[in-house]
């Protein structure tokens, strides 16, 4: 009988085991596996089953099996798909008091507040990200006169026509910085960067507000790097590829690019500064949180192990380890005063600085949001429309899309 | 029923079954889905029904239409070049040259290569400042933007595809070509009429059916355009140029979840091929009475 207890005692307290889905990235997997053993160390009767599937999958298997119930038990998703999840009851709000509203603004950067809805927070990022520039320093040091680091819209327009390069029939060798692209973090760096610099509004009362004198100065902006100033262009090689192999001197992305550029170009020593700004300072942010799905809704002893786990990823220490491996920026406001983390992490320092007041705003449905904001510069860049018109046409479609969502 | 019969249907049902499973039923399924609003993430399973609310939205979404005219674009592009390239070429091979197994696995060798591999190289071979292209039209003073124009773009893509699928093209005309009699060339050269005369009066009327097989199977497969959109372009850009039905709708319902609205185009697709290739197997079939 004794035995029987000690056996059903024993199968009880292992019995929790979690499935966790996110997408496939070899440093994070590593990464999390490694966070996963020292949790399940700490917790031996929690077993954390990671998967990761290539990212399109992801997308698709998660959609198709969370909304019939089924899945897994985990899932790391990007802040942009938060608003449909959180919508369709996908996921469901942490319980803990770690997770409270208070204690989150508290402790962590405001763009964690993407996954919250009315004050009731769903998923804990391990860490997150905001674009700041990225320059060659070979290249930087050709212009040494260059009073770049005032960071000011018209140096940075400055530093782009400086470090410039043509070939003899005019056309362009060497870009200055990758602006006005349509590629990557672009749409990112015009709305959540340029457009609120320049002191605009992005959506106010489910309404698009970008279509204003604000929003068409910081379009005219970011399309003159291309039409006027000519230090990019739109057929040029995409903004990390220019970068990498070296046909660009300056870029915007997040720090990612980091240990990116430490595997794939390891002979190009380059350096880090803050976005440039105006009015005010502003930049986008970006972040994956992990979530509870709503299938465990009913398992309180499955929602009490995965909180656990949530709070184990949200530890500082797990977030300084997570950002060592993948380039991504500790979320909690700690990172700030964290001198030997910043002096050990000298490329990291603008991001951090950044995190404070990186946006991340409400998109319902990215895509389609994306779509109109590309094809706002596309038809400034090769139908010559003016910023006023391309962002009053792009501004009926994402309104239409803001109602419908 | 004979035990014959037997047997045949033991070897006919794994076909049909898998016919009924994998395509009939999926299909009767999306057409169901068609008629509703369908959001893949929502979690609500009563899916309201809209009757035809999706397809008469769709008369009236411009980014739609244009993939439909684009996808049209793409068929009248690919299609007759493709195949009067390739019966110049399979002509060529089956003039008695020598080698003509290596060059037959030559020009067949991009139609077993994955598109996506494929798409990744042309890319390159495209990109406007670093690009080979551009560097062998530089000495002529010429330059294109390919794929980063809306007046070029469609057309690259358009090579691409003609480029791929030429081989199978060739493979198929040259066992036409291999199956005419040769008797029949014997006689006409007997008879002194002209190699030009030869190939108009007694090849290309012999090969009809080779031919008319291959435009019906072409203009599927250019209104099937995809992969090679979504490696080569940024969404199906610039503009809009290059997007296709099929790249609309995957990113419909796959990327913007709207299952019921994107089934409701694979619909107008499904129609737009069946009443495309009726008219082709008419005017194919009065063609054929020779």
């Amino acid at each position: 009988m004794r035995f029987l207890l000690l056996l059903l005692f024993t199968i009880n307290s292992y019995a929790v085991e979690l499935e966790y889905w996110r997408h496939h990235q070899p440093a994070e997997y590593q990464a999390m596996n490694e966070l996963i053993v020292q949790f399940e160390k700490e917790n031996p009767h929690i077993k954390i089953k990671l998967v990761t599937l290539p990212y399109s999958t992801l997308v698709n298997k998660l959609a198709a099996t969370l909304a019939t119930g089924t899945g897994p038990d985990l899932i790391n998703i990007h802040n942009s798909w938060a608003y449909s999840y959180i919508k369709n009851d996908l996921i469901i709000p942490l319980r803990n008091k770690s997770f409270s509203s208070k204690q989150i603004k508290k402790d962590f950067f405001p763009m964690t507040t993407a996954f919250a809805k009315e004050d009731q927070q769903y998923c804990i990022p391990i860490g997150g990200s905001n674009l700041a520039v990225f320059y060659n320093k070979k290249h930087m040091s050709e212009k040494k006169d260059l009073n770049w680091r005032q960071n000011s819209w018209e140096n940075f327009t400055n530093l782009a026509k400086a470090l410039t390069q043509y070939d003899k029939h005019g056309r362009l060798k060497r870009s200055g910085a990758t602006v006005c692209s349509i590629e990557e973090q672009s749409w990112g760096y015009l709305l959540e960067g340029l457009v609120i610099q320049n002191g605009g509004d992005l959506v106010k009362n489910n309404r698009v507000q970008w279509n204003s004198k604000e929003g068409e100065e910081a379009l005219r902006y970011y399309t003159d790097f291309c039409k006027k100033h000519y230090v990019y262009s739109y057929s040029f090689p995409k903004p990390s590829t220019a970068f990498i192999l070296e046909l660009a001197s300056t870029t915007i992305t997040g720090s990612w690019f980091i240990p990116q550029l430490k595997r794939d170009a390891p002979q190009i020593e380059f350096g880090t500064f803050e976005l440039p700004s105006k009015v005010k300072k502003s930049t986008s942010g970006t972040l994956w949180g992990t979530c509870l799905t709503k299938k465990i809704n009913n398992d309180k002893k499955k929602i009490k192990a995965a909180e656990k786990f949530l709070k184990y990823l949200s530890l500082y220490s797990s977030m300084t380890y997570w950002s060592e491996q993948t380039g991504e920026v500790p979320l909690r406001k700690e990172v700030l005063e964290d001198s030997e983390f910043q002096a050990s992490h000298p490329l990291m320092i603008p991001f951090i600085k950044q995190m404070p007041y990186s946006v991340v705003s409400l998109k319902k449905n990215e895509n389609k949001y994306k779509y109109y904001i590309q094809r706002a510069i596309e038809r400034v860049l090769l139908q010559d429309v003016t910023p006023k018109e391309a962002l009053n046409e792009a501004e009926k479609g994402v309104n239409k899309m803001l109602e419908e969502f | 029923m004979k035990q014959r019969e037997w047997i045949g249907l033991g070897f006919v049902t794994p076909t049909v079954l898998y016919f009924i499973f994998i395509s009939l039923l999926p299909m009767l399924y999306a057409l169901w889905m068609s008629f509703h609003q369908w959001s893949l993430l929502s979690a609500d399973s009563t899916h309201p029904f809209l009757l035809f609310d999706n397809y008469i939205n769709l008369l009236s979404d411009e980014v739609f239409l244009r993939s439909v005219g684009n996808t049209f674009l793409y068929a009248l592009v690919i299609v007759p070049v493709s195949i009067l390239l390739a019966l110049w070429i399979s002509v060529m091979l089956n003039s008695g040259i020598k080698y003509v197994g290596l060059f037959r696995t030559i020009y067949f060798m991009p139609y077993i290569t994955s598109g996506i591999a494929v798409g990744f190289i042309w890319l390159w071979l495209f990109e406007p400042t670093f690009g080979l292209f551009n560097k062998m039209l530089a000495p002529l003073g010429l330059h294109s933007e390919f794929l980063f124009s809306t007046k070029t773009s469609l057309l690259s893509i358009s090579v691409v595809k003609i480029w791929k699928d030429l081989g199978f093209q060739i493979l198929i005309l040259l066992a036409g070509l291999q199956s005419i009699p040769k008797n029949i060339y014997e006689a006409a050269k007997l008879d002194g009429i002209k190699r030009q005369t030869i190939f108009w009066r007694i090849t290309v009327p012999l090969l009809y059916p080779t031919l008319s097989f291959l435009l019906v199977i072409g203009v599927i497969r250019a209104f099937q355009i995809f992969g090679e959109v979504y490696v080569m372009t940024s969404n199906g850009g610039p503009l809009d140029s290059t997007r296709s039905i099929v790249y609309h709708i995957q990113e419909t319902a796959f990327k913007g979840y709207e299952m019921g609205y994107g089934a409701a185009m694979t619909f107008v697709l499904f129609i737009i091929i069946l009443v495309v290739s009726k008219l082709q197997q008419t005017f194919i079939d009065k063609r054929l009475k020779y």
